[in-house]
């Protein structure tokens, strides 16, 4: 049926048994009677009263409901993602395959390594764009500058991934205060000052995807870092929370435990510990940056309902 | 044949079915019987409005105690034949029988007492049921306590429960209180001039006003960029154009002779009640709150007044934007052209029409069973030049426009002296 919209809302408290906004509208048939319609998410900031559209019935899981499809092209929406830690390493190859996937990407860091110019230029000839961000993620005013920035660069975000993390390994015995502070600041708060900035964003855009970087030592009581185990287990809890806090506003959160993977840090181990540590491998290798950039890539543009959830990358070393 | 005779005739006539015809005609054309009664409001009750510490019970109590303590040449509760409590949802105090509750401190075993529920109006519609009782002579002082304890709960639970008077269809899409006013608001203001600034300025003079009087929940100035820049709450609606969810009662005694209990007693000239459809789709045009106007057009005739002998207004801004259609409801402004007074200051408290004096339900509080209960209040202060800080000069004739849903029950009362 044809109709046309005469008004909109978007609930932004919902009540039971709705849990997310829900937004809705009155429209006009050609008869001139009066309908309410349900209006998709992703229609709601194109909506203009009196555009034209068609109403059809859909079923849902709280019954049977008109819903307003307006005449319009979707537009190809940009989208927008922002990596920490993402100069180098894992972070540098998540850049890479979300710009494959078409996201334009925010390179963040603290410091702008060499092989990120390269890494640039790689997306550039994607035909997508990316800026590099300085900001110690540690330090909110920095991270806030760097959401502001994004915005006013490309309009909006889409996506958070908090990958930026460092590790100080040593005995709780021999650790200095300052080594256990310097790990939790970087690793556990610099996720907590990155989600923070962002989510009002994210909310008002009617939704967002973010990604935690935590690791397998947050769960196998790694040895040797209980700085980073804390912090990494701490953004597992992290997780969960923000999760549960966000769901209604479309907003998933969800971490993921890198194992064994090739980057400078396990490269720098020395060979008879990393002969041992290959030997528990069930796989018998390292993972690769770009296998893990794949995980955080299904999660951000096919994990529609993935929230909460802590997903091992480790080929079977800890199940 | 004077009016207490005929009251008194309606009384006993039902037994005998002639002369219950001829009392009905009688009554019917009252110009025969000389002066029609008018019913007196001769004392009141009311706490604070906010987040209080006390639950319902005690609510009660305290409104009926200050109505019975302020009855200036006394009173004996025995003289009270029937309170009338109103209270908009049961799942708000927990507590069904709350008439009985009320009946058990009156300190009357012979009087009764009842509930009764219209939404946000429902303190207006208790108050037109004790003056048509008084009217028909059945009953001499009427005691009215509103009540709401709101605060027990975390706002999407209250929220949840404000949702049970909207229409089936709107609750079923998920469309709340708020949800269907920005529906209203967003089509009138297609239709109209109104600004988003215009909204905000009615929340700032309702916050304005609500510093001047002591029982407002929330007393603190507030900016056009505030109200603004506050979250949205339902598109177009922000938090900063939203009522209070407030706990608080208030009550009024209405008697068949005023001056038995004060020398300046405050009359309710005129009274007016209408509904329309409970879904915002279903009305004629939604641009019109069609019931406040058809219960204002039986307000004035009843009264035998018109929009321009009010001298100040209380009306229902549960959303401030919904203010400019409620004074073009009551007839103080052409369709459509409501926000002009706003901008030309008329309703502002040193306007020529102020309007929300109180604070309103935006800063005053909105207890919703209590609510206009409190409105009432606030109309016999101010006619009788109590109204302390907040008093208007020369108050002569207030008016009081409620509605319930989002337009489907109203309420309007026009006072005097
Ligand atoms: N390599 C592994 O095997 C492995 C396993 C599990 C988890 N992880 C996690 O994956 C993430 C990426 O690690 P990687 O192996 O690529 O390490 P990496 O050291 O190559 O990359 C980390 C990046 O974070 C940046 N960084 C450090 N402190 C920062 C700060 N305060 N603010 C902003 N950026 C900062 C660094 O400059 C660097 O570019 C880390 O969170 C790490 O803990 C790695």
């Amino acid at each position: 049926m044809k109709a046309k919209l005469i008004s909109y809302t978007d609930v932004a408290v919902p009540t039971p048994p709705y849990r997310t906004s829900t937004k809705s509208g009155i429209v006009e048939d050609e008869e001139g009677k009066r309908l309410l319609v349900r209006i998709e998410d992703e229609y709601y900031p194109i909506l203009k009263i009196g555009m034209e559209g068609e109403v059809e019935e859909r079923r849902t899981d709280f019954g049977t409901f008109n819903f307003f499809i307006p005449a319009v092209k979707k537009e190809e929406k940009r989208k927008v993602a922002i990596v920490t830690g993402a100069s180098r390493g894992i972070g540098k190859a998540i850049a890479f395959e979300l710009a494959r996937s078409g996201f334009d990407v925010v390179i963040s860091d603290i410091e702008k390594a060499d092989e990120c110019e390269e890494n640039m230029k790689r997306i550039k000839e994607l035909g997508r764009e990316s800026i590099f961000v300085k900001a110690d993620v540690s330090d909110f005013n920095q991270v806030e500058n760097m959401v502001k920035e994004t915005v006013e660069k490309f309009g909006r975000v889409d996506v958070l991934i908090n990958n930026a993390g460092l590790n100080i390994d040593k005995l709780v015995t021999t650790m200095t205060l300052e080594q256990w502070q310097k790990v939790i600041d970087v690793d556990l708060n610099g996720v907590f000052n990155c989600t923070k900035a962002i989510l009002p964003y994210m909310i008002q855009q009617g939704g967002g995807r973010i990604v935690n970087v935590s690791s397998m030592s947050a769960l196998d009581g790694a040895v040797g870092q209980a700085n980073y185990a804390a912090a990494k287990g701490g953004i597992i809890s992290f997780t969960k929370v923000i999760a549960k806090e966000y769901a209604q506003y479309n907003i998933l959160c969800n971490a993921i435990a890198p194992g064994f993977i090739r980057t400078r840090m396990t490269d720098a181990m020395p060979p008879g510990l990393f002969r041992d540590r290959l030997a528990r491998n069930p796989l018998g290798r390292r993972g690769e940056p770009e296998e893990v950039a794949k995980l955080v890539r299904f999660l951000v543009t096919e994990g529609d309902y993935i929230t909460g959830q802590v997903i091992g990358i480790n080929a079977g070393e800890y199940v | 044949m004077d009016k207490f005779v005929a009251m008194h005739i309606r009384r006993t006539a039902s037994l005998d079915g002639f002369l219950h015809e001829a009392v009905i005609f009688l009554l019917d054309n009252q110009q025969l019987l000389g002066d029609r009664m008018e019913v007196g409001i001769v004392s009141y009750g009311h706490t604070k409005f906010g987040v209080l510490e006390e639950d319902t019970p005690d609510l009660i109590k305290k409104a009926i105690e200050g109505c019975l303590n302020n009855v200036e040449k006394g009173i004996s509760p025995k003289e009270i034949e029937c309170i009338i409590v109103s209270c908009v949802d049961n799942a708000f105090s927990e507590q069904h029988q709350t008439g009985t509750l009320a009946w058990e401190y009156l300190g009357n075993p012979d009087a009764y007492g009842f509930k009764v529920e219209s939404a946000c109006v429902s303190g207006s519609m208790a108050i037109y049921q004790g003056r048509k009782m008084i009217e028909a002579g059945m009953a001499k002082n009427v005691l009215i306590v509103g009540f709401e304890k709101m605060n027990k709960f975390p706002t999407d639970k209250v929220t949840e429960i404000l949702t049970h008077g909207s229409s089936p269809e709107e609750r079923r899409y998920g469309i709340t209180q708020p949800g269907a006013y920005a529906l209203l608001i967003r089509l009138y203001a297609q239709k109209y001039d109104v600004t988003e600034r215009d909204w905000a300025e009615i929340s700032v003079k309702n916050h304005k006003n609500a510093l001047r009087n002591p029982w407002a929940h929330l007393q603190k100035d507030i900016t056009v960029e505030q109200v603004m820049n506050s979250r949205m709450i339902a598109d177009p609606i922000r938090l900063f154009h939203c009522s209070t969810i407030s706990d608080g009662a208030a009550s009024i005694l209405l008697s068949a002779d005023p001056r038995k209990y004060t020398d300046t007693p405050v009359f309710i000239k005129g009274m007016g009640v209408a509904h329309d459809y409970m879904s915002v789709i279903d009305r004629e045009d939604p641009t019109v709150l069609l019931c406040s106007k058809r219960a204002a057009d039986q307000a004035y005739k009843e009264a035998g007044k018109t929009p321009k002998d009010i001298s100040l207004a209380e009306v229902h801004d549960a959303f401030t934007p919904v203010e400019p259609m409620c004074y073009e409801a009551v007839g103080f402004a052409e369709k459509g052209e409501g926000s002009k007074l706003v901008r030309e200051g008329v309703v502002m408290f040193d306007g020529s029409l102020p309007v929300n004096v109180s604070g309103g339900l935006k800063a005053k509080g909105h207890p919703v069973g209590a609510t206009h209960v409190g409105t009432m209040v606030e109309m016999f202060l101010q006619l009788r030049g109590e109204a302390d800080k907040r008093q208007v000069p020369d108050a002569e004739t207030a008016l009081i426009e409620g509605h319930g849903g989002t337009g489907s029950v109203a309420v309007v009362s026009i006072l005097g002296r």
